[in-house]
């Protein structure tokens, strides 16, 4: 074996040395906990300036983005668990449109993560490819609800259209940070 | 694509479908949701400091880029105080020459008074088709749920629909949920206000159920009728289309919002109010 197959395992430090962690399970750790303050900073961004603008008459979904984009970098076990915990965060942080999101936003993740996973290379193009399909589903889901309630008409199919359009959009701006975070620590599942 | 879908996979699909299905009902039933007001209460600090940010970036880059826009919008905002001014001074006298005849004539005073509590916007909710902000004031502040917010000029901006300890919901009147009986100051027709999103206009009030028998000219003021919710003769808009509901019974009218609602920072929630 050669010396730069190697790698000791470095001792940690404080918490992380008292729960005994490996080191690829503290990459781990930090990997979820760096994705969590990505969605929660997107979150806040969202609700503080991209709320009031509206390109082309649509909005941003930044939040929703992020997790779709989160679920599909990872497994579909590992993604739509943390689905599920981002999609709890979201609705309680009085952002969401209603308690569905925590239905919806999994299971869209989960699905197209398991479409890629069985039919589609771990890239760039089949990422953003399976983000966009999940952001048109949701976004259409929430307007059908919208139409349900009462609360939305159809003349605001467009803006609904330009909503997912510009959240597609946003995609490419996004993946590499969410794709630097998602390879630390090693893929979780073998291609 | 079933080798992927194994056991544990379902398992996730079912309980994301229960959980929201739980807590739907749960909230529901509660009507106090404790997760969703510690939540919001944490992460309003983090939301003022941000907003604060924002605005000083927004100001720095208007500085910058928009300086002769400012000027001459300060121009015009200094003509606006003196023509303000004047109509102050003029309301004044009219007021003392009031008092006057109402002491001749023996009739009891109208008079409102009500207590607000100053609060600014932290945050928006970007739905397409609801219209809501949270602002940095809540239940500690005096702020609780159905209180209504205006501006300083005192025209009509929403209803506080949640509140919790540093933090407080307002659905705006865009938003088509809500609804408020006003009246057209002129002559006094009563109608239901509400958000023009349904209608397609969603930068504007739609005022239903009016009588048939209603005159509406452009630019009549339509000013809240009075409720437990709202006081009276608080300004909603100013009335620039009417017509006859599809029905033919009753008319409709088109408002434009007194408040400038997207470009809000600041409101005024009224704690309490008095009609005298």
């Amino acid at each position: 074996m050669r010396n730069s197959e190697f790698k000791q395992d470095i001792l940690g430090r404080g918490l992380t040395e008292k729960l005994y962690m490996t080191q690829r399970q503290r990459k781990r750790l930090v990997k979820w906990v760096l994705c969590s303050l990505c969605c929660l900073g997107l979150l806040i961004l969202q609700d503080v300036a991209f709320s009031r603008f509206r390109p082309m008459g649509g909005t941003v979904d930044l939040p929703v983005c992020a997790i779709f984009l989160s679920c599909l970098l990872h497994d579909a076990e590992s993604g739509g668990k943390f689905a599920i915990w981002a999609s709890l965060f979201y609705l309680y942080s009085g952002s969401a449109p209603g308690h569905y999101v925590v239905a919806v936003i999994p299971v869209l993740g989960i699905l197209l993560a398991v479409f890629r996973m069985s039919y589609l290379q771990k890239g760039f193009p089949a990422i953003f490819l399976c983000c966009a399909v999940c952001v048109f589903a949701y976004e259409f889901f929430s307007f059908g609800v919208g139409l349900f309630y009462g609360v939305a008409s159809l003349r605001s199919t467009w803006a609904v259209l330009q909503t997912a359009i510009n959240t597609t959009v946003v995609i490419p701006l996004l993946y590499p940070a969410f794709s630097a975070i998602a390879n630390m620590g090693g893929s979780s599942w073998i291609e | 694509m079933r080798h992927y879908l194994n056991r544990k996979i379902r398992i996730l699909l079912i309980v994301a479908v229960l959980l929201a299905v739980g807590l739907a009902i749960a909230d529901s039933l509660t009507d106090a949701s404790l997760l969703g007001k510690l939540t919001q209460s944490t992460l309003t600090p983090i939301r003022g400091a941000v907003n604060g940010l924002a605005n000083q970036a927004e100001k720095f880059y208007s500085y910058m880029f928009r300086y002769e826009a400012l000027e001459a919008e300060n121009e015009r905002l200094k003509e606006q105080i003196a023509q303000m001014e004047d109509d102050a001074r003029r309301a004044d006298s009219v007021s003392r020459e009031n008092d006057r005849l109402r002491a001749v004539a023996e009739m009891k005073a109208h008079h409102e008074d009500y207590d607000t509590v100053d609060a600014y916007l932290i945050s928006w909710d970007s739905n397409d088709w609801s219209s809501t902000f949270t602002i940095n004031r809540g239940t500690s502040s005096g702020i609780d749920v159905d209180m209504c917010a205006v501006t300083a000029n005192g025209e009509v901006v929403g209803l506080v629909t949640e509140a919790g300890s540093n933090y407080a919901v307002v659905k705006t009147l865009l938003d088509s949920s809500l609804e408020v009986s006003a009246a057209i100051a002129s002559n006094g027709y009563s109608g239901m206000v509400r958000g023009g999103y349904i209608s397609g206009q969603s930068d504007l009030l739609r005022m239903n159920y009016v009588s048939s028998a209603a005159v509406m000219r452009n630019n009549d003021q339509v000013v809240t009728s009075g409720s437990t919710m709202y006081p009276r003769n608080l300004i909603i808009g100013y009335i620039i289309d009417a017509g006859f509901e599809n029905t033919g019974v009753a008319k409709y009218a088109i408002l434009q919002p007194a408040a400038d609602i997207a470009n809000l920072e600041q409101v005024f929630i009224i704690t309490e109010y008095d009609n005298q």
